[in-house]
């Protein structure tokens, strides 16, 4: 599973996606996201969704990967759908946008993840977010903290799973209350140990909270701009 | 030279340590060993100011671990027994470059000190890979990378092989070995399996927080092994 799990997980690939600066590809997906939510209807969902396959089809990651990696997300768009159902049914139709929405975030996140390194990432957000050293924020370590957890997503699903067939071994089923809850503490005191672990690591290796160079310095280059460009342009197409 | 004076760490209102004296001597290969729960990961963590004690006190050099453990960490690396919780980035090579990213090193520098320790440790080929697609034993060999990289003076050892298969077992012992004979690091590493014992120089015995042995192997008896619970 862990294989075939490409969100969260960078794979190296010799695509144009895997080129673009990480600064332009965090700020389209943010751009790409909030233009997701603000279309209206069938068919411009249909041509935004049409528009973020072939940034797929351009990162190299196909859409058997795309379609296996919206499985752990069944339960949440199964979530959203029922209560659509059960509490507002005459607003079905809204209910099927807001999921294929949700659907299109975890496709546009996934995407960004599989073609930019967690280092490139980081040092990304660090630069975006650099204006707000100017109030205090120290934002070396928001970035590791979210690099981390990138880093992390399919460690713990991995653990989960592993914990799981633990546990049903033992105790059969999770259908009680009492069972599930047993479940839960194990996975959470296992996630706690690793971030205590890891927190030792990162601290062994010297990390402070002040400034650090970089394994590979970002500069934006005209394919950057070009990429930027297409995308505002398209979005706006889709939207107006 | 690592040294430990009067040291004591109090844990939940339990000693963990009590009154350890200890003289890590720089260049020696030095062994601790101790059953589990006897506090040996709780005293190697006071060597790179992981852990700062109740009482005593700590030095690298003369550095104090507890007023320059930026210092300190630069000359102590550690590498833990899970290399899974010691891998920071999801990239080979830029895990590896991490510390040298917070030793404010030139990123020209660093892509060079990478490259060579990719091909030391050969694993060159690897490089660009993701880290969860590693087996055990190529992930403690990345995670030992990022740690030589940084070029310590001295390093810890916590019970690095204990997940390996025997094979990645005997290969991180060999490398441990040949970082103390040939690049004359100071090596700490702590074990509970009497067979790992064989190229220290020194040993320390600990048990339950005391140190009951520190000394020559061949002054090592059967008597101590017992006291320290390692003889099965």
């Amino acid at each position: 599973m862990l294989r075939n799990l490409v969100f969260g997980q960078y794979v190296h690939k010799d695509s144009l996606v895997h080129k673009i600066d990480p600064r332009i590809k965090i700020l389209a997906v943010i751009f790409l996201s909030i233009v997701v939510f603000l279309i209206d209807g069938y068919s411009k969902l249909s041509l935004m969704t049409v528009f973020i396959i072939l940034i797929a089809t351009f990162s190299k990651i196909s859409i058997r990967t795309i379609l296996k990696n919206l499985r752990p997300f069944l339960i949440i768009f199964a979530f959203i759908f029922l209560m659509y159902f059960f509490f507002s049914r005459e607003q079905l139709g809204i209910g099927i946008l807001t999921v294929w929405r949700f659907v299109l975030l975890v496709v546009i996140a996934s995407i960004l993840t599989y073609s930019t390194t967690i280092s490139s990432l980081v040092l990304g957000l660090e630069r975006i977010l650099s204006p707000l050293r100017a109030v205090g924020v120290n934002t070396r370590t928001f970035a590791l903290l979210i690099s981390i957890t990138i880093r992390f997503i399919p460690v713990f699903f991995m653990r989960a799973m592993r914990l799981m067939d633990s546990v049903l071994s033992r105790l059969g089923s999770l259908r009680k209350i009492k069972h599930i809850k047993i479940f839960i503490m194990s996975l959470l005191e296992r996630i706690l140990k690793s971030a205590s672990n890891l927190g030792d690591a990162v601290e062994a290796r010297g990390y402070n909270r002040k400034s650090a160079t970089h394994f590979k310095e970002l500069n934006i280059k005209p394919r950057d701009f070009f990429a930027s460009a297409v995308v505002v342009l398209i979005s706006i197409l889709i939207t107006y | 030279m690592i040294k430990v004076q009067n040291l004591y760490y109090k844990y939940e209102d339990k000693f963990i340590l009590e009154n350890i004296n200890i003289e890590v001597k720089e260049g020696f290969y030095t062994a601790i060993i101790g059953s589990n729960g006897s506090g040996k990961t709780t005293l190697i963590k006071h060597f790179n100011s992981l852990l700062l004690p109740t009482k005593g006190t700590v030095t690298v050099d003369g550095l104090s671990t507890k007023k320059d453990s930026l210092e300190v960490r630069k000359m102590v690396g550690m590498l833990f027994q899970n290399p899974e919780d010691q891998l920071i980035n999801s990239v080979v090579e830029e895990d590896i470059a991490f510390g040298l990213e917070n030793l404010n090193i030139s990123s020209k520098e660093i892509i060079s000190r990478v490259d060579k320790i990719l091909k030391r440790l050969y694993i060159g080929h690897i490089a660009k890979s993701n880290v969860n697609m590693l087996s055990a034993g190529q992930k403690q060999l990345v995670a030992l990378a990022g740690i030589l990289v940084m070029k310590p003076k001295y390093i810890v050892f916590d019970e690095p092989t204990t997940l390996l298969d025997p094979k990645n077992k005997k290969n991180i012992l060999r490398i441990i070995n040949q970082l103390n004979k040939k690049d004359r690091i100071t090596i700490i590493l702590v074990t509970n399996i009497i067979a790992d014992l064989r190229h220290a120089d020194n040993i320390i015995i600990i048990s339950d927080g005391k140190i009951i042995f520190n000394g020559k192997k061949n002054k090592l008896n059967k008597k101590i092994i017992k006291k320290a619970g390692l003889d099965a």
